[in-house]
């Protein structure tokens, strides 16, 4: 085989092994990275949900009562680990039932299986310390959180998240075989867009010029993407081969923690230990922290070998890639034995799970990098729109004739499943604030009515079968819903946009104008966008010249010729 | 546009054999061998730096079996790198 003929073959492999990965994961990929976008925003969802500032009004909880109110419950407290967080405002609080080990040790003479000793998973109210019952627990601030899901496929049973792992290992294929397909070109098309060509390359040049400018967001995205989505895959083969099933062997080493230590306990004294007088101690000593994303871990509750951890997981608007924050004390005594603080580089492994959190998050800068991340998002939106175009208009030429029906099939679907969501995330935004509070499962007919939304909206473009159609009616749709959205958070809480900003609700106000913004630009595009054909435009081009070029010839002895004709094709039209 | 036909196998079993052998067959012998790294060097660190290039190696060796082209080739080189990696493994937690 001559090196040409290998050429060719290679660019051919690489070029339809570009296009089946493209069309197999495009819809994946879309829902990921236009959830994603929304998402990177989902603490800013949640407030304007609740039209709450909960980073300036939250307090520190009172820990050493809310331990207190948990023991006053009958729990077994002795030996026990705590996980308590203040986020959204409650306070929660966990532990997993206790051991046997544990109960031999403690010798309060607890049962097993009992209530005593089993899990304890409570929200208590932040002021008066009372138990929430789930209804109360869950009418509130789910939207970002469901967006975020929807990002990894969580609504797909067992294997959404591994499946989303998959999408972006396969992303990541794709963008080297672009690449590859794409190198010698690569500089030259970057400079390429021909407007005025036909569709399909001007789809084409999209494609090509916007994933080279995307490329790095996009390749950072594809890595980070399946580092989260398969994370399982980073952990259980070197627990079962390294570590030999040593679970806190392996935490230990790989990523040291109070939150996943465990504490060999001694002996029962009876001592809680000055809880509140070490937290309060400890976060003084630090700069601007966000009391909802702080947690705290109590290890071994009142043992001689109980411990205190504080940890800061990952800041809403941080300025460091390395984001851990981590105090343990030993309550015995109240002995600092280990700090990491904000912004300090703990261990490689470590600070490596959080460098890839924190760019995957964008969390490491102000909310212009959000914003700026947003819109390379929706850039990338675009590129997976604009390369399922070239897939539909190169399967429109007379070479695919025999699969034509399949074809347009998923080329309609893909479409119409792509564009659906748009609105669909506009309606779901419109639907929190109408579906009243207190409604039971009311979070669950919010999300089969926004899943009924986008089921109907793609058996609809199925049924249009006109791509501009598809798109200019997503367009219409997402800009009406768009722009109900800060009037129903208006109607529904009285905080209108005007307000507010005055009432300290920046949230509100961002999530509002966002959203007007994002309306007006899908209504423009929803009522210009027009329908261009891609045979019919050279032909218009060419008749239009033609005209002029005869009417400069000799205007006054053609024109009333030109016209002469008319009535007759009139007559026979209207024969017809 | 699209590529060319002619340049592209035909067969659905040699299209299901580079597949799986580019999925699975990549993670086994990425995960080989970075598991017979983390035996040798030190295992945190070969760990974090795992975090990332566990998938590049994934995504290279799914380039790099489509490149072959032969699916029994890839699985070969899999197997290849398993042996070895174990080897490495058991010899060094001997």
């Amino acid at each position: 085989m001559n090196t040409q003929t290998k050429k060719n073959r290679d660019h051919n492999t690489f070029f339809n092994a570009h296009t089946v990965t493209g069309i197999v994961i495009s819809i994946g990929l879309y829902v990921i990275f236009l959830c994603g976008a929304f998402s990177l925003f989902m603490r800013n969802i949640d407030n304007w949900e609740m039209n709450a500032n909960l980073e300036k009004g939250s307090t520190l909880t009172d820990y050493e009562r809310v331990l207190d109110t948990v023991e006053g419950m009958g729990y077994d407290m002795h030996g026990r680990d705590f996980y308590i967080a203040n986020q959204k405002g409650p306070t929660y609080i966990f532990s997993a039932p206790l051991t046997d080990t544990m109960m031999v040790k403690s010798s309060l003479g607890i049962l097993p299986d009992s209530i005593a000793s089993g899990n304890i998973s409570l929200e208590l109210d932040a002021s008066t310390f009372t138990k929430l019952e789930h209804e109360e627990e869950h009418q509130h601030a789910e939207l970002g959180d469901f967006i975020y899901g929807l990002h990894y496929f969580r609504p797909i049973p067992v294997v959404g998240q591994y499946l989303s792992g998959l999408v972006a290992l396969f992303f990541f294929f794709a963008i080297m075989t672009g690449l590859i397909i794409h190198w010698k070109k690569i500089l030259k098309n970057l400079f390429t867009f021909r407007l005025k060509s036909s569709l399909k390359n001007l789809w084409a040049d999209a494609h090509t010029a916007l994933g080279v400018i995307g490329l790095p967001f996009q390749l950072m995205y594809a890595i980070t993407g399946a580092v989260f989505g398969l994370t399982i895959l980073l952990f259980l083969p070197y627990a079962v081969v390294t570590f030999e099933m040593d679970r806190d062997a392996m935490m230990a080493k790989v990523y040291p923690s109070i939150a996943l230590a465990s504490f060999e306990p001694k002996g029962y004294t009876g001592e809680q230990g000055e809880i509140n007088a070490l937290v309060n101690k400890n976060l003084s000593s630090v700069k601007e922290v966000h009391w909802n994303d702080f947690q705290v871990f109590i290890k071994n509750y009142k043992d001689e070998e109980a411990h205190l951890g504080i940890v800061y997981f990952g800041p809403p608007s941080g300025e460091s890639l390395m984001a851990s924050f981590e105090s343990t004390y030993r309550l015995k005594d109240g002995a600092l034995l280990n700090q990491v603080n904000y912004g300090e580089f703990s261990t490689f492994s470590k600070s490596m799970v959080e460098f890839v959190h924190q760019i995957h998050f964008g969390n490491y800068g102000s909310y212009l990098v959000k914003i700026a991340y947003f819109l390379a998002a929706l850039l990338t939106c675009f590129m997976i729109i604009s390369g399922l175009m070239i897939w539909i208009k190169v399967r429109e030429k007379k070479a695919f004739e025999k699969d034509r029906k399949i074809n347009q099939r998923i080329g309609r679907f893909s479409i119409g499943a792509c564009m659906g969501l748009f609105p669909g995330l506009a309606l779901l935004f419109i639907l929190t604030k109408l579906i009243p509070i207190g409604l039971t499962d009311r979070f669950a007919i919010i999300t089969y009515l926004f899943g009924l939304f986008w089921l109907v909206y793609t058996a609809y473009a199925m049924y249009v079968k006109d791509y501009t159609k598809i798109t200019k009616h997503a367009f219409f749709l997402a800009g009406v819903f768009g722009l109900i959205v800060p009037i129903a958070n208006g109607l529904q809480s009285g905080v209108w946009l005007w307000r507010s900003i005055d009432e300290g609700l920046i949230d509100s106000f961002f999530i509002d104008t966002a959203w007007l913004g994002m309306g007006l630009i899908s209504l423009y595009l929803g009522v210009t966008l027009k329908s261009q054909n891609q045979k019919s435009r050279p032909i218009e081009i060419r008749e239009t010249k033609k005209e002029e070029y005869l009417k400069k010839k000799s205007k006054p002895v053609f024109e009333p010729k030109l016209r002469a004709p008319q009535p007759v094709l009139n007559i026979k039209s209207a024969d017809k | 546009m699209p590529a060319n036909k002619k340049y592209l196998t035909t067969s659905n079993w040699s299209k299901a054999g580079k597949l799986t052998a580019a999925i699975f067959g990549g993670f086994l012998s990425v995960m080989a061998f970075h598991l017979a790294l983390a035996e040798v060097l030190d295992t945190a660190t070969v760990w974090g730096l795992g975090i990332v290039t566990t998938f590049i190696c994934w995504g290279g060796f799914i380039l790099w079996v489509y490149w072959v082209r032969v699916a029994w080739k890839a699985w070969l080189v899999t197997l290849g790198i398993v042996i070895a990696s174990t080897a490495i493994i058991f010899i060094s937690k001997m």
